[in-house]
């Protein structure tokens, strides 16, 4: 246990937060994207989040768990039907005159984006709790 | 100094706790997360007799709790505001001891 | 550890006491001497800690600088007490 060990925690917090942030960016960039490399329109992406030791530390006794960080394990392409809209003179247009758009919803993406955000902010309050905190220890020792 | 060890140990399991907010609001949106939380008293008793790494258990139901479809139990309310009352706890010991020592040398220097 | 304040009186009575517990009173400052330095060597480790990054808990650290540096001040008071009160005995008219 290190006496930043909370800034690494919640470092770890803001950066799998941004990656959230950047892929609800790529989402609603790509939203009318219809076609890809692979073929197809955009597949809306999600990241999938896990926590994960940030100390680097050994596990050190069986009362004191490892300080919890949070990492982006993957991202995922979402597998959700996409959307087909009748539009016949759409250069990417199918035989019935259907055309496949992405299946990304704007209002998710941007309660989502909402949401990172009020989390982002979560972890900066803690950083600068955190500081308070040490600096007020300080005066112990003046 | 009994009240000088006191107030070291309470700072002491206030800085852990900060750590166990920090790694709730860090993991407030993984999937399967549980709330992590420190009995505060009974960790105080237990420190006063041994010293060693402080307990951490799951936080308990209540008012606050919630559990959301991904089982993930943070609540970052509730968090948002043990993060703001660890810190109020910690500044007013810090401040209880800063003050004891400073009448300590106070003393020590007859009243000058 | 009470801190009472320290004058020539308390000295002299402490002087008294410990001669009829058979310590002398050289050996009472010498406890206390050896007391001080220790606080100041777990001081000294706590900042060398601090310095290696291997440091737990800030607080500690600042709790056992204080502890030292307060200690040392107390030793120095009673140091310039008994050299003024031996001044004064020795000035006594015989």
């Amino acid at each position: 246990m290190g006496m930043f060990d909370v800034l690494k925690i919640s470092s770890s917090g803001l950066r799998a937060q941004r990656v959230r942030m950047e892929t609800i960016a790529t989402n609603l960039a790509n939203i009318h994207t219809t076609r890809t490399e692979e073929g197809g329109p955009y597949k809306k992406q999600s990241v999938v989040l896990t926590s994960a030791d940030v100390s680097g530390a050994t596990f050190k006794g069986v009362l004191e768990r490892k300080m919890e960080g949070v990492d982006v394990e993957e991202i995922l392409e979402s597998e959700k039907p996409f959307e087909r809209t009748y539009d016949p003179a759409h250069p990417d247009a199918d035989s019935d005159g259907y055309v496949t758009y992405p299946n990304v919803n704007v209002l998710e993406e941007m309660t989502d984006m909402t949401a990172a955000a009020r989390s982002y902010e979560a972890n900066v309050n803690v950083i600068n709790t955190a500081k308070r905190m040490f600096q007020k220890a300080l005066e112990i020792a003046r | 100094m009994p009240i000088i060890d006191l107030i070291g140990k309470a700072l002491g399991i206030r800085s852990a706790y900060n750590k166990v907010i920090a790694a709730n609001i860090s993991n407030a949106d993984t999937p399967g997360f549980k709330e992590k939380d420190i009995d505060f008293r009974k960790e105080l008793d237990r420190q006063m007799s041994y010293s060693g790494p402080v307990v951490i258990e799951e936080s308990g139901d209540d008012v606050l709790s919630f559990a959301s479809l991904d089982e993930n139990t943070v609540t970052m309310e509730k968090q948002v505001m043990k993060l703001t009352e660890n810190s109020l706890y910690y500044d007013a010991l810090v401040q209880a001891l800063t003050k004891k020592f400073s009448l300590m040398r106070y003393i020590i220097n007859g009243g000058k | 550890m009470k801190i009472d304040s320290v004058n020539a009186k308390g000295m002299m009575e402490q002087l008294k006491g410990s001669e009829k517990n058979g310590s002398s009173f050289a050996d009472t400052l010498k406890d206390s001497i050896q007391r001080v330095g220790q606080l100041e060597k777990e001081a000294d480790k706590e900042v060398e800690k601090l310095a290696k990054m291997e440091s737990d808990d800030i607080t500690n650290t600042m709790i056992a600088i204080e502890k030292a540096d307060l200690s040392f001040q107390l030793m120095m008071q009673v140091r310039n007490k008994i050299i003024n009160a031996y001044e004064e005995i020795m000035r006594m008219q015989v």
